[in-house]
């Protein structure tokens, strides 16, 4: 299955344009595009203004990150190749595995916990 | 498909809170019911309303807003959330190790509760609105923890609810 991210780095309620990045595996190797700038109002193909805001309103300024999943070859490969297009300036970068999480996670900080 | 979620990591579990639009599906894999992080196991609709199947296709249950499931039953299975007319925003919970299940509480609007720290992992997070934890404030999705020796009185006012979460 295609599985292409989509890292959101800020958006802005105003205007409704997003500062983004696209990042995807290939064979192993990790892609990220630099950052771009889209306005959400023509791009509502792919995402949810409505979702984004709420979204963002919830995380604050924490990353969103927006996944796309192929839904079936006919119905999504326009998009697949549309976001393909995008993943230009390939390089090649460590691949960031996900970090074991086995607790006690000790040093792990996060912005929800309130210590009482 | 529209999705869009994020994922915040904490100590011994995750938290995922996402949306899909309209009658869309989001899948969840056997690696991803498999794997730390990915498992949810807690499934708390903040708006909108949605169906969950079973890997065999059959209706696991169907949920309005406000609704919550326990789904450690769909551990290492295959399933599917399919959102309803106005589409579904929810807030998961994932333990990790994902099989390191919690057991789960919902703390109804103006009820109270006092917990006390006894060596079991008790989490309380607030799950809409804003509740109080020894007078302490905890917005939205806001969680604590109850350590050992400690006592921590929770109140759950009109519009509010909590998730309590042991393990």
């Amino acid at each position: 299955m295609e599985n292409i991210k989509t890292k959101i780095h800020s958006y802005n309620e105003e205007t409704h344009s997003l500062v983004l990045s696209f990042n995807t595996i290939v064979n192993g190797v990790y892609y990220e595009t630099p950052a771009y700038n889209y306005s959400t109002t023509p791009y509502n193909g792919y995402t949810s203004d409505y979702a984004i805001k709420e979204i963002t309103k919830a995380s604050g300024p924490n990353l969103i990150e927006l996944e796309i999943k192929k839904k079936t070859a006919a119905e999504d490969s326009v998009r697949i190749d549309e976001f393909k297009s995008m993943v230009g300036n390939e390089v090649d970068v460590d691949i960031p595995q996900p970090t074991p999480l086995n607790p006690p996670q000790e040093n792990l900080i996060d912005n929800l916990e309130v210590i009482i | 498909m529209k999705l869009v979620s994020n994922l915040e990591l904490c100590k011994g579990f995750a938290v995922c809170r996402g949306h899909i639009t309209a009658n869309d599906t989001y899948i969840y894999s056997i690696d991803d019911a498999s794997t730390d992080t990915k498992f949810s196991q807690i499934f708390y609709m903040l708006e909108g309303s949605g169906t969950a199947y079973n890997e065999d296709g059959s209706v696991y249950g169907s949920s309005n807003n406000p609704g919550v499931w326990d789904l450690r039953s769909m551990h290492q299975k295959s399933y599917k959330f399919t959102a309803g007319e106005h589409g579904a925003t929810w807030l998961c919970i994932n333990p990790i190790p994902a099989n390191n299940f919690f057991d789960l509480e919902i703390l109804k609007q103006g009820s109270s509760k006092t917990i006390e720290g006894d060596g079991k992992e008790h989490i309380v997070m607030c799950g809409k609105g804003v509740i109080t934890a020894n007078d302490v404030e905890l917005k939205q999705f806001k969680y604590t923890r109850v350590l050992n020796g400690k006592t921590i009185n929770f109140n759950i006012p009109d519009g509010s609810e909590a998730i309590y979460l042991t393990r």
